[in-house]
């Protein structure tokens, strides 16, 4: 840890969670001199809900960290618990891994690496206010009312603005159970000309792990298979001694419990301004909302190897501490289980992300970024992943190099990014592959193929990684070339290999890649129908295995993508003046005035647009690129 | 300089002598070209009471001078036709009349409207779908009752119904195919490939009819070419008079009398068709025959359909064998009328159904009109062979919009092919999203419909 006695810095990032320490780093690693200012120095890189990272299209941010140069894929992967690769019949785009995190090992491990980064201080402090010099953020405030310089400050402030925990008729300022709100930045950004808003989130109880019946829990072990998220460690065997996970589900009594108490839920009970995430409800909303289900799934998560605490996922609330025992009892595995800490909700402030560039720094205010929670998501891997781009993009504006913006088709921090920026969070953002029109394109897979270049070209990459991915890619040429080029001539004993795998006998002559292409032979099947091992890496495989299987789709999607660069192409001056622009509808005018699209091909994803706007808009554009040249 | 910043101008109803000739004006500036066409409209009140007809002097601001008394309805923006302020105004007709009361409001600061320019603002002010813009166009250059009333049947909606409800269903798979890609197996129910493969094939058939209206659309929309054709003087312009039931060619018994292709129009089977006679078609060595010829034989290569005339009372030929022959590599379908069936005949029916490979015969007699409504039952079943089942169902009139279904049904197809050969769900999703944003191009909405807040709204979904 470095000591620093000046007041100077070039990079100040507030708060230290998933996006604070992503940013911290990345800014320290590209060698600014960077300072973290947490609520709690004793709480770095801490996990306040569940204790899991990954899932659909979590998993696929936390590849696309590792291969930008983050932290998180190998943060995770020192500390995971229990891991299991999902959705592996469902298609290679969607398949993705996710892991239970030892909590107190996570924030540990992530707390050491930010400590020991050369050029990262780390502060406890509340900021409350900025120093604007002009339109340009020139340093910090805090509460005891010290002040440090700098060029550019991100802020991870997560649900500390304002906010107020729930539990029943009962409320209290906090940050989150056990931490102190930061109660004066929500002002400073009212005073900045900033719009700010509430949103809500929740979490579950915690059980003692002795006191659950295992006989009334289904077992989902860890998966046999090595699994690892950080590309770094692909070749690693898998993990000793990880956890299981247990399933189980509500009753009809929890049914009743929380129907006869939906008055005392901090959620029904009208006491919740803020807009709760709809794929995160509380298990109020959930039996309001859909009264015919008869039970609901739960998942018990242990927090760690040593720890007691496991967390009830699918329990979330915002009841009082005696219904909240009674709803946990009401579940046949949690009949005798002792509650080490109710679930709750909490409201905090966020700055609607409209007001963000796509490098993530405030179009108000220059060198001032937001990543994580401020900007209305949730999740941790949304947060770190954001949290990323921010540092590397805080380094950008202080050399005044261009920002590192990722499209929709190259990433889905590219989409997410894009999605904020555009349409703003309505409720907490969590990403969900779904989001991606070019899901088929963004796989976890290769997320290393997508953006360990970027990576390596901003020096977030270390060229030991940058060698590994270059002997990866060309592994991969050789793999595709061999499968294309192999002729596979029809024989008995290669038909009686194929109809042992399910498939049809050959009737002329193949490539191994025209077998691979059969929905029931693999990579390794293939081969091995003429004979051949050829003991090539499982990632290599399975990269060569979806390029030739999907080859059509991908094809599809490729040629959907050159048609949105071209859209995205159609740039919009940032000056560009709407209200003046002839024939566009007054809400569009404002929609368009408030997103400030930078191409045609983010105007139309503004919402409320409609094709008619879209076509004068274009229109009008075309019309100012003639004038401009007949100008020049 | 916009198309929607000026205030436009046109002469609504048709030119020519009539009594009542509709003006119609649009734009921001319509009030104060009212005030200055029809100074004191409203008594002296700055404005005029939306949709009451007034009765008013139009004056020409240039000139001073008064040009016609009409009747003014004013349309408050964006309670009318284009979303805008708008000024319709009867005024008497004839040439002269409406032409002057046009340079008056041109005089006061209008510009002449380009075509299409109303219905266009009205798309761009979202008074008008996509399709329902589409329909207004093909109201207007409607040929025949039936394509009339297809095109007031999309105006009310009814594509645009048609194609939300196939959008509907298409979304409906998705939503539940995106609920299984993002949530575990616990919180969705688990899809069913047989429902979504009933889905999918559905979607596909449905999106490949309506598509395939488009052939028939067409034929309502632009009408058909149907070409008499045959050696010289086997009686193609008799035929093509009794047709029209009117003398429009000319008629003699010297061969060769048709030197260049004739055009007439007139209605079969509700749909307007557009009748072409042309020069006979022989290995003649005479310059302008042969010019005559050419023609012919180039309006062959566009026609819909054709009616071969052979002459039944003389023998066939090399020239009749020869246009047979022609016609036997044209695309579209051939009757052969058996001509002049008064005298006494030499080819038989059979003969004459070997010219061309499943041509219908039909014996006909253009003096006396005898077998003229069978060959026009037989043209009719042959260019109608695409009609659809329901006279009065849906008709699509635009290629845009066939080439948008055309598309959606091949994706959808793709994708039921894809859940029957077990391809992954994630490939499966790409092609029913094609299938649906294909769909939007035709109502005009994107597709970006949240295809998530359906999932939640459907099912109970996180942990």
């Amino acid at each position: 840890m470095s000591h620093s006695r000046s007041d100077r810095y070039e990079v100040i990032v507030i708060g230290a969670g998933h996006a604070g320490c992503e940013a911290a780093l990345a800014a320290a690693r590209l060698g600014a001199k960077t300072l973290v200012v947490t609520a709690n120095t004793d709480h770095v890189g801490h996990m306040p809900c569940n204790c899991s990272i990954g899932g659909p299209a979590k998993a696929h941010l936390v590849r696309e960290i590792d291969a930008l140069g983050g932290e998180m894929g190998r943060n995770i992967d020192a500390t995971y618990t229990h891991i299991r690769l999902l959705n592996t019949s469902k298609g290679p785009a969607v398949q993705s891994l996710r892991a239970q995190a030892d909590t107190e090992q996570y924030a540990q491990r992530l707390g050491d690496v930010l400590r020991a980064q050369a050029g990262v201080t780390v502060e406890q402090g509340e900021v409350v206010a900025f120093e604007i010099d002009g339109q340009r953020v020139r340093g910090v405030a805090t509460s005891s009312r010290r002040t440090w310089h700098t060029e550019a400050v991100i802020v991870t402030a997560g649900t500390f603005l304002n906010g107020v925990v729930r539990l029943g008729e009962l409320s209290f300022p906090a940050g989150r159970a056990g931490d102190p709100p930061a109660t004066g930045l929500s002002e400073s950004y009212r005073g900045l000309g900033f719009e700010v808003k509430r949103l809500k989130t929740g979490t579950v109880p915690r059980v003692h792990r002795e006191t659950i019946d295992l006989k009334e829990v289904t077992v989902q072990p860890s998966d046999q298979e090595p699994r690892w998220f950080s590309f770094e460690n692909l070749s690693r065997p898998r993990k000793p001694k990880l956890l299981d996970c247990w399933a189980t589900h509500t009753t009809a009594e929890t049914a009743a419990i929380a129907r006869a108490n939906l008055h005392r839920s901090a959620l029904y009970g009208g006491y919740i301004e803020g807009i709760g995430p709809r794929y995160c409800p509380s298990i109020e909303d959930k039996f309001v909302k859909f009264p015919d289900r008869q039970f609901h799934p739960l998942f018990l998560e242990q927090e760690g190897w040593d720890r007691d605490h496991v967390y009830v996922a699918g329990l979330s609330n915002s009841l009082p501490v005696d219904i909240q025992q009674e709803l946990v009892h009401s579940v046949p595995a949690l009949r005798h289980a002792r509650v080490l800490r109710p679930g709750y909700a909490i409201e905090y402030d966020f700055v609607p992300p409209t007001q963000l560039k796509q490098s993530l720094e405030t179009k108000r205010v220059a060198g001032l970024f937001h990543a994580g929670q401020i900007n209305g998501t949730s999740g941790y891997e949304e947060a770190a992943a954001q949290g990323l781009l921010a540092g590397l993009n805080a380094v950008a504006y202080l050399g005044n190099e261009e920002p590192l913006v990722l499209n929709r088709a190259e990433a889905y921090l590219g989409v997410m990014v894009d999605d904020l920026v555009t349409k703003g969070a309505d409720e907490p953002y969590r990403m969900f592959t779904s989001r991606a029109e070019f899901r088929l394109l963004l796989r976890q897979g290769n997320a290393d193929r997508r953006l360990t270049r970027q990576g390596w070209r901003r020096g977030l990459v270390s060229s030991a990684r940058w060698a590994a991915f270059e002997a990866k890619e060309k592994a991969i040429e050789a793999e595709m070339g061999a499968a294309q080029r192999t002729v596979v001539r029809p024989q008995a004993d290669r038909d009686r290999a194929l109809v042992s795998l399910g498939s049809a006998p050959m009737r002329k002559a193949h490539t191994v890649a025209e077998l691979m292409k059969r929905p029931e032979l693999s990579f390794d099947s293939a081969w091995a129908v003429c004979g051949e091992v050829r003991g090539t890496a499982p990632e290599v495989a399975c990269e060569v295995e979806v390029e030739v299987k999907y080859e059509g789709y991908l094809q599809r999607q490729v040629e959907q993508r050159d048609r949105l660069v071209r859209h995205e192409g159609e740039r919009i001056p940032p000056d560009f003046d709407y209200a003046s622009t002839p024939g566009l509808r007054r809400e569009a005018i404002e929609r368009f005035g408030k997103v400030r699209p930078n191409s045609l091909g983010q105007a139309s994803r503004v919402p409320g647009i409609t094709p008619a706007d879209l076509s004068v808009l274009s229109v009008y554009l075309h019309r100012w690129r003639q004038q401009a040249e007949a100008g020049a | 300089m916009s198309p929607c910043r000026d205030t436009i101008a046109a002469v609504a109803s048709g030119a020519g002598q009539c009594a009542v000739c509709l003006i119609r004006v649009s734009g921001p500036d319509c009030l104060a070209v009212l005030h200055k066409v029809f100074p004191g409209l409203a008594g002296g009140t700055p404005q005029p009471e939306p949709r009451r007809a007034y009765v008013r002097n139009a004056l020409d601001p240039d000139v001073g001078e008064r040009v016609d008394q009409c009747v003014v309805t004013f349309f408050r923006g964006p309670q009318s036709y284009t979303g805008e302020d708008v000024l319709e105004l009867g005024c008497h007709g004839g040439t002269v009349t409406p032409r002057r009361v046009l340079a008056a409001l041109l005089s006061a600061g209008c510009r002449l409207a380009d075509p299409g320019e109303f219905s266009k603002r009205a798309f761009l002010n979202g008074k008008l779908g996509l399709a329902e813009a589409e329909a207004v166009s093909s109201l207007i250059t409607a040929g025949s009752e039936l394509a009339q009333r297809n095109a007031l049947r999309q105006l009310e909606g009814r594509l645009g119904n048609e194609a939300a409800a196939l959008a509907c269903r298409l979304r409906q798979a998705l939503v539940h195919l995106e609920a299984s890609l993002d949530f575990d197996d616990e919180e969705v129910p688990s899809l069913q490939p047989a429902d979504l493969l009933v889905t999918l094939e559905d979607c596909a058939a449905s999106a490949q009819s309506l598509a395939d209206t488009w052939e028939f659309g067409r034929a309502l929309q632009e009408g058909l070419q149907l070409v008499v054709a045959g050696k010289p003087n086997t009686g193609k312009s008799s035929l093509l008079n009794c047709l029209l039931g009117e003398e429009r060619a000319i008629v003699t018994d010297i061969p060769g009398t048709t030197r260049d292709v004739l055009e007439s129009t007139f209605c079969l089977g509700g749909l307007p068709v557009t009748l072409f006679d042309t020069a006979g078609i022989t290995k003649s060595k005479d310059p302008i025959e042969r010019i005559g010829v050419a023609r012919a034989l180039s309006k062959l290569g566009s026609a819909d359909a054709v009616v071969l005339v052979v002459d039944g009372s003389r023998p066939l030929d090399g020239d009749d064998r020869w246009c047979a022959e022609l016609l036997q590599r044209a695309t579209c379908p051939v009757a052969v009328a058996l001509n002049k069936s008064d005298l006494p005949q030499v080819v038989g029916r059979d003969d004459a159904g070997t010219l061309v490979a499943a041509a219908p015969v039909v014996p006909t007699c253009a003096l006396n009109g005898s077998g003229v409504d069978r060959l026009k039952e037989v043209v009719e079943e042959q260019v109608t062979g695409n009609r659809p089942a329901d006279p009065e169902g849906t008709v699509i009139v635009s290629l845009r919009q066939r080439e948008a279904l055309a598309r959606s049904a091949r994706a959808s197809c793709r994708a039921a092919e894809a859940v029957r050969s077990a391809v992954p769900l994630d490939m499966i999703c790409a092609d029913v999203r094609d299938g649906l944003s294909a769909i939007g191009e035709i109502t005009g909405e994107t597709v970006t419909e949240d295809i998530l807040s359906a999932v939640f709204a459907q099912f109970c979904i996180g942990k």
